[in-house]
């Protein structure tokens, strides 16, 4: 009973945030509206008992993403008028069809499977990490060269070219 | 305790919310929070789905999340600095500015 309503509260700050985040005009609005999902979205960690993927989300999606984010709006766009941009008209109707048509199929198909109730997750942290570094070292590896090249990646693309 | 299909209802309703924002916004930056909306409504179906797993510990679907968080982190970084670098071309970073593949 309290799961349930702890996954109430979640859901509708979740979905409420997403709706802030892709509808308002201004784009701190919508930063502010992905943070709220974001941190919906952990609380929907939590709700099912996977508290470490709620505390990796809160500190890589809300503490970190989302400050990018803003940093990167701060660079891009001055205050004011620059920071009201909309959505493309002439595209509305083409991606509110194709949001339906993925997002409406999946819950179909959910809705009519047989899935029944499920016990909460029963993982640990401890896991998890037992997991990354036995299982999925490869791709754990693999994960980390990523990181380094996005990182290096960014600079290099980001950077003030000087003669 | 909900079934896993409410869950998989509320991380499709993001993901939706995800695709629309990001064909339909004009600013670079509010494509990149779209395209964040779209993988945290993966990484809910994935945390949800991995529950119906008949093994209590499998720790498959939650492993999964983790890679996910951080090909997105990944992702986010680069197209912030793709963001930026176009930002100093065109002095703007609304899509609809960009038409040099445009004839």
């Amino acid at each position: 009973m309290f799961a349930d309503l702890g996954f109430v509260l979640a859901a509708i700050v979740t979905l409420a945030g997403g709706v802030i985040a892709v509808g308002a005009r201004n784009l701190y609005r919508s930063v502010l509206g992905l943070m709220l999902s974001l941190t919906g979205v952990a609380g929907l960690f939590l709700v099912q008992r996977a508290e470490f993927l709620a505390v990796v989300q809160v500190l890589v999606f809300v503490g970190g993403v989302s400050v990018l984010i803003v940093f990167a709006l701060i660079l891009v766009e001055r205050e004011g008028a620059a920071m009201e941009t909309g959505v493309n008209p002439g595209l509305v109707p083409v991606a509110a069809i194709v949001a339906v048509i993925l997002s409406g199929s999946v819950i179909y198909a959910v809705v009519r499977s047989p899935l029944g109730a499920a016990p909460p997750a029963a993982v640990q942290s401890r896991d998890i990490g037992e997991a990354l570094l036995n299982r999925y070292l490869v791709p754990f590896e693999a994960v980390s060269l990523l990181l380094l090249a996005a990182l290096v990646g960014a600079l290099l693309i980001a950077r003030e070219k000087r003669n | 305790m909900l079934g896993v299909k409410a869950y998989a209802i509320v991380a499709a309703l993001l993901f939706g919310l995800g695709v629309y924002g990001a064909l339909a916004r004009r600013h670079a930056i509010a494509v990149l929070v779209a395209l964040e909306l779209m993988l945290n409504g993966a990484m809910l179906a994935f945390a949800s789905f991995s529950r119906l797993h008949p093994l209590a510990q499998a720790v498959s679907g939650q492993a999964f999340v983790i890679f996910i968080i951080a090909v997105a982190a990944a992702e986010t970084i680069v197209g912030l600095a793709l963001v930026l670098a176009l930002h100093r071309v065109f002095r703007t970073a609304r899509l609809d500015a960009f038409e040099l593949l445009k004839w």
